[in-house]
């Protein structure tokens, strides 16, 4: 009698919880129905009312947007975003969030952009805006430096390493037949994980972003490392907004493209990768 | 947009996986980690001095530190010193040896409410100190610690996500991904439903237990 109590409170429990979620998800379904009702665009007078601007990251990509030895939050996003900002006359606040739920954060309007290596996917695409694209990554194959691995048809039966939830492993879903050849793909929270168990020997290759890869990890150690022939699709890397905020996408575009003429973003681009990666 | 109905059947398949994962992790783990519970718990009650005081370091060292350092330590740092351990056995040894120095506290603690006079009845039956212990006071000392057995075994399921941190995938990352794929919190629910109903399974499993073998005979 006890049991059968549990079970039915357990019932009421998950269907009270479904009812929850099912609530949830149809509000952003349909933001296009929805968007009628809003006339305004208010999204770049609220900022610039503001006089900030709130930028949501993960800080541990770097070279993008990462934490320094002082823990301060420094990279090549920010640098650029900084520029950005001072084009725009307004101060930059930098705000880190749980990642995975980026594109909530935004809609939420806990933050104005997410900008921190943010590739544009056709996913994110449906529950978010991007700016123009302003720099390319290429997922890349990496290796120790005296693996027998040479390019990307050797990757077959071996044990790859790859970030989870990053541009990098959809870029190579992308390719199931190459994943499939695999002996395992591994996924880790961050690439300092999956190049630490590279290192360790657990794994034979890393697939990485050539900007994470160049601009951080061969750096420090640069002898160690082996990039193999062959790659994946590139990504674009852009600003993430919210649906429908066009006026701060417009003027994030106007100062993307002023950063760019005036010079400043190849100076970003030297100081952070040795080359000028600005497009 | 699908509705929630059709996306718990999509999302269904990868998190059932990742429930698997969980579930294998939890049996193995307790089909080694309680005998050696009641071993290690015998052992700090009637063994010699010096293993007492070996096995009291051991579990002031794993009752004392978090699980996922733990983990993480054993995985990244050991192959600096040359041993490397293949990702499933770094999670046996540490969750086996977590679980235990726990476990082992608990079924102590049940042995130690025992009275005197049962090891005294015994001895003058002419019985050794390990026979005492296996046919009078771990039996009862078990019985004893059924309900907080349960906590423990319901703390080692949600402990397992922690193997994300060695890049395996249980029921919980398997929902994250989904969740930061598809940018609808709907999998986090469905994960939330399935760890409820496994607690729920436990707690009805060790209720039977303890009505089966209730604390005093």
């Amino acid at each position: 009698m006890k049991k059968s109590w549990l079970l039915i409170a357990i019932a009421i429990l998950a269907v009270a919880l479904v009812g929850a979620a099912c609530t949830n998800a149809e509000e952003p379904a349909d933001p296009d129905t929805q968007e009628p009702t809003e006339t305004v665009d208010d999204s770049w007078s609220k900022v610039e009312a503001r006089g900030e601007l709130i930028l949501g990251l993960d800080d541990s990509f770097p070279p993008m947007g990462f934490r320094d030895e002082n823990n301060e939050i420094v990279g090549f996003d920010i640098d650029l975003a900084e520029a950005v900002c001072e084009y725009l006359g307004i101060t930059l606040t930098k705000k880190p969030i749980e990642w995975s739920t980026m594109t909530m954060s935004i809609n939420t309007g806990e933050i104005d952009v997410a900008w921190n290596g943010t590739s544009i996917t056709p996913e994110r695409l449906e529950a978010i805006d991007f700016t123009d694209p302003y720099t390319n990554s290429t997922p890349i194959i990496v290796t120790l430096a005296d693996s027998e691995l040479a390019t990307k048809d050797d990757l077959a039966g071996a044990t790859v390493g790859i970030q989870a939830e990053s541009s990098a492993l959809e870029s190579v879903e992308k390719e199931p037949e190459v994943v499939e050849s695999f002996a395992e793909l591994r996924q880790y929270s961050t690439y300092v994980e999956a190049m630490t168990d590279l290192e360790i020997g657990r794994i034979d290759a890393v697939i990485i972003d050539s900007v994470a890869f160049y601009g951080d990890f061969q750096p420090n150690n640069p002898d160690a490392y082996k990039v193999l022939e062959g790659e994946f699709t590139p990504e674009q890397y852009a600003v993430g907004v919210k649906k429908g905020a066009d006026a701060l996408r417009e003027k994030l575009n106007e100062a993307l493209q002023a950063v760019k003429d005036s010079g400043k973003a190849t100076e970003i681009s030297m100081k952070w990768f040795g080359e000028d990666l600005v497009i | 947009m699908t509705t929630i109905g059709e996306y718990f059947l999509e999302a269904l398949p990868l998190l059932l996986d990742g429930l698997i994962s969980t579930l294998i992790i939890f049996a193995v783990v307790v089909a080694i980690g309680f005998p050696l519970s009641i071993i290690v718990a015998s052992l700090k009650t009637i063994g010699p001095k010096w293993l007492r005081r070996v096995l009291g370091v051991y579990t002031w060292i794993f009752r004392g530190t978090p699980l996922l350092l733990q983990l993480v330590l054993v995985y990244y740092a050991l192959p600096t010193i040359g041993v490397v351990l293949s990702d499933n056995l770094v999670i046996l040894i540490v969750y086996v040896l977590s679980v235990t120095a726990y476990e082992s506290e608990v079924i102590r603690g049940g042995m130690a409410g025992i009275e005197n006079g049962q090891y005294e009845a015994a001895k003058a039956l002419g019985m050794s100190r390990v026979q005492i212990m296996r046919r009078i006071i771990a039996p009862q000392a078990v019985r004893k610690v059924l309900p907080t057995t349960c906590s423990e075994a319901i703390i080692l399921i949600k402990d397992t996500t922690l193997i994300a941190a060695v890049g395996e995938f249980d029921l919980l990352r398997h929902a994250t991904s989904l969740v930061t794929s598809d940018f609808r919190i709907d999998a986090y629910v469905v994960a939330l439903i399935l760890y409820l109903i496994i607690a729920s399974i436990l707690t009805l499993i060790f209720s039977k237990l303890e009505k089966r073998y209730p604390a005093s005979i």
